[in-house]
């Protein structure tokens, strides 16, 4: 390495006249004007720490690292704000601060309303790969509370190892986030997040006391920016959430209730929609101008590695959230969007046009046309031992038996079942990605925990499992309501449950009627709500489902039942159970009942309220 | 129009006005010509960069090689010049223009207070950080 004399002038390949110029003046003043530049403090004056999470009440997190960094994350409280001040962020070695290996400052006038006064800073090229850090944010002389971050390993590190903590649906009225405070304590490399990371209704009256939400419009859906920011902020300042996201870096998928019920663009239109409230008032400019603002409100609140550009002509080309982590040459992580590019969903049984049993083919696109080009590029062209692909509506068939039809017919057309001619390209790429080895997809959306194969083909009911190519999970809800806690299948039952008692045998239940008519299913509980976390080595990755209370506001150990343990080798897609274990004695809670509320496939009236019931 | 501003600042720096570079030039410029028109017309509401330094060691034993990685944005998407103190001591050792920058050094024993600014033409961000080498 040479060393630098002093004095001697570096000449970036950027120069142009201005630097030039500039320069110059250097030298002719000696020097003189560029040294007040140090009479500046180059270093922040810490008065006191926010414990209290005053000034900074989302506290701080970090999100979608690289080797060479990660994207931090704050909110200055509006109050705190001083826009003559700059906000500070110190990266270091040590969680005393002493080695401080990145140090930086951002204009306080930068903080804007419209941004809600969210920090976004990407240090990406900044830090050394596969290491933890510590990081705090320093504004008007306060210090956030220090968070920890992780860097991932280099592109050609043959690393042992790697921890993931999985979550989705984590509805704030429908129970307590406990879930998120155990795994703040596991022992994880990152956590990932695959939607429904907020809900968009009014819910004045929570399952869960001291819970409600309760939006600044007054409407029953989130309408403006105003109630965006108030649902965003309410989440984030849930005391678990803040503890996960200064222990882990996350990575985040969003799904439909970010934005809208069932959300999806019409191609012909050149709009978006949702279901329940949207369009906004029959207005398609309103609800156009809300999906946007509602995309900015992600990109603002959730430090995910995508742009966000207000000037493009096309809400395509303003952003493109989906994205490709590589981890060392374990594994190529593709964090998909199938809500921001999707058209409308197929049709159900006894729809108008419903073409939806085994022969019939559904139109539509569910990434996209340029987002699946890419995601089939980068399927097939992955060398590392593991494609894990963050995936938000379920990708296998799920289908019911049903009377006066022949074959299966498809039950959710807002899942992958709905977008078949999308799924067939994939399915084609996952049997060449990795030689059909070594890819585990993981799914939220229906509030079940699910392991069921991928298929090249899926046959009738009555056939065998044949040829796997892949594995697919779905991570049961944080806390929002599975179908299996809502209504009553019991024999002696049969009407909607009243939330007070565990439905007796639903989880046994569900997941026969499941098995029964989707022999690629190896599992189904609809009733539990918890998380994962999935260990990937080169041979084999171990996939545990947690089972969490999420009645109580406690991180005892007894809130927390290993459901299921799963080996799945990376040589041959099997799924081989370690461990089962019962969920009895989990209580369960009645959902929060969101207005008007329906499920494309899954909706149901319920007898003691008048409005139809959203499983989801 | 934001260029322009850039170059005109320049010019007054050029000139001799070796002011608090913290301190946009609007006052001046302002004064010159005060009509409402031209202030509206002239915009100096000029937003500071951000400014970033980074190294891949802060402590070692002597001599400490250290990548530097200097980094910085412009909310305006100025152009931004760079100038590096690497120990402390207020005088410039490295200048240049365009962002990011790697530098690399060696550092002798002792504590170094290793410093950079990043200037759009206008107004400046300054950082530091410290490397302790031992004997």
């Amino acid at each position: 390495m040479a060393s630098i004399t002093r004095r001697q002038f570096v000449l970036g390949a950027g120069t142009v006249a201005a630097g030039a110029a500039f320069l110059g003046m250097a030298n002719a003043s000696g020097l003189g004007a560029v040294l007040r530049f140090f009479d500046d403090p180059s270093r922040p004056r810490i008065d006191r720490v926010d414990d209290g999470y005053q000034a900074y009440p989302h506290s701080v997190s970090s999100g979608d690292p690289t080797p060479t960094g990660c994207i931090l994350w704050t909110r200055i409280a509006p109050d705190v704000v001083r826009p003559d001040e700059d906000v500070w962020f110190e990266v270091a070695l040590d969680p005393a601060f002493k080695d401080v290996a990145a140090r930086g400052r951002i204009p306080g006038g930068q903080l804007k309303a419209e941004a809600a006064h969210t920090v976004r800073v990407d240090v990406d090229g900044l830090l050394g790969s596969d290491r933890w850090y510590h990081y705090r944010f320093i504004h008007a002389g306060i210090a956030s509370k220090p968070g920890r971050l992780r860097t991932a390993p280099g592109a050609d590190a043959d690393i042992e190892t790697l921890r993931f903590g999985v979550f989705s649906c984590s509805n704030f009225p429908d129970g307590h986030f406990n879930g998120y405070g155990m795994a703040a304590a596991d022992d994880l490399d990152y956590v990932l997040h695959l939607g429904d990371f907020i809900y968009e209704y009014n819910a004045p009256e929570p399952s869960i006391e001291g819970r409600p939400i309760v939006l600044p419009s007054g409407k029953s859906r989130m309408v403006s920016r105003e109630d965006l920011d108030y649902v965003y902020s309410t989440y984030r300042s849930d005391k678990n959430l803040r503890l996960l996201l200064e222990q882990h870096t996350m990575m985040h998928i969003s799904d439909d209730h970010e934005i809208a019920n069932n959300r999806y663009y019409d191609y012909g239109e050149q709009r978006y929609h949702g279901d329940d409230g949207f369009p906004i008032d029959d207005d398609a400019a309103a609800t156009s101008a809300y999906f946007l603002a509602a995309m900015k409100a992600y990109y603002d609140w959730i430090p995910s590695r995508f742009t966000y550009n207000p000037r493009a002509d096309h809400p395509f080309d303003v952003a493109e959230p989906y994205r490709r982590l590589r981890f060392g040459k374990l594994i190529d992580l593709f964090l998909i969007d199938g809500r921001w590019f999707r058209s409308k969903q197929g049709a159900l049984p006894g729809e108008e046009n419903s073409d939806l049993t085994e022969t019939g083919q559904a139109e539509g696109t569910m990434l996209g046309k340029k987002q699946l080009g890419w995601f089939l590029d980068g399927l097939v062209r992955s060398q590392t031992s593991w494609r894990f692909i963050a995936n938000q509506t379920l990708f296998v068939p799920w289908g019911a038996v049903m009377p006066m039809r022949e074959g299966n017919v498809y039950l959710n057309t807002d899942a992958w079942d709905g977008y078949r001619a999308d799924r067939d390209a994939v399915t084609a790429a996952l049997k060449v990605a990795g030689g059909g080895k070594g890819n585990l997809i993981v799914t939220g959306d229906m509030h079940a925990f699910s392991a069921a194969y991928v298929q090249s083909s899926y046959g009738a009911q009555s056939e065998v499992l044949r040829d796997p190519i892949a594995v697919e999970f779905m991570i049961g809800g944080l806390t929002s309501a599975g179908l299996g806690s809502v209504v009553d299948l019991a024999a002696q039952g049969g009407g909607p449950s009243t939330g007070t008692a565990p439905p007796p045998g639903n989880d046994s239940l569900f997941e026969q009627v499941v098995l029964a008519a989707n022999p690629h299913f190896r599992h189904f509980n609809w009733s539990r709500n918890g998380y994962s976390i999935i260990e990937f080595r080169k041979d084999a990755a171990t996939v545990e489902l947690f089972v969490v209370d999420k009645s109580q506001d406690t991180l005892e150990p007894t809130a927390r039942i290993l459901m299921r343990k799963y080996r799945v080798s990376a040589g041959t897609p099997a799924l081989e159970l370690l461990e089962a274990n019962p969920t009895d004695g989990m209580p369960f809670v009645p959902p929060t009942i969101p207005p008007q509320a329906t499920k494309r496939g899954l909706s149901m009236k319920r007898q003691s309220a008048a409005q139809p019931l959203a499983a989801h | 129009m934001r260029r322009f501003l850039a170059a005109f600042a320049l010019s007054i720096l050029l000139a001799g006005c070796a002011t608090d570079p913290g301190t946009p030039p609007a006052a001046e410029a302002a004064t010159a010509d005060s009509t409402p028109e031209a202030e509206a017309e002239i915009d100096f509401a000029n937003e500071a960069p951000t400014a970033i330094l980074a190294a891949d060691s802060v402590s070692g034993k002597a001599p400490l090689d250290v990548v530097l990685r200097l980094t910085g944005s412009d909310p305006e998407g100025q152009d931004l010049q760079w100038v590096l103190d690497l120990d402390g001591d207020g005088q410039a050792d490295l200048m240049g223009s365009g962002l990011p920058h790697r530098v690399e050094h060696q550092f002798p024993a002792g504590n170094h207070h290793v410093q950079l600014a990043v200037h759009d033409g206008n107004r400046a961000t300054t950082t530091s950080l410290d490397i302790a080498v031992e004997a």
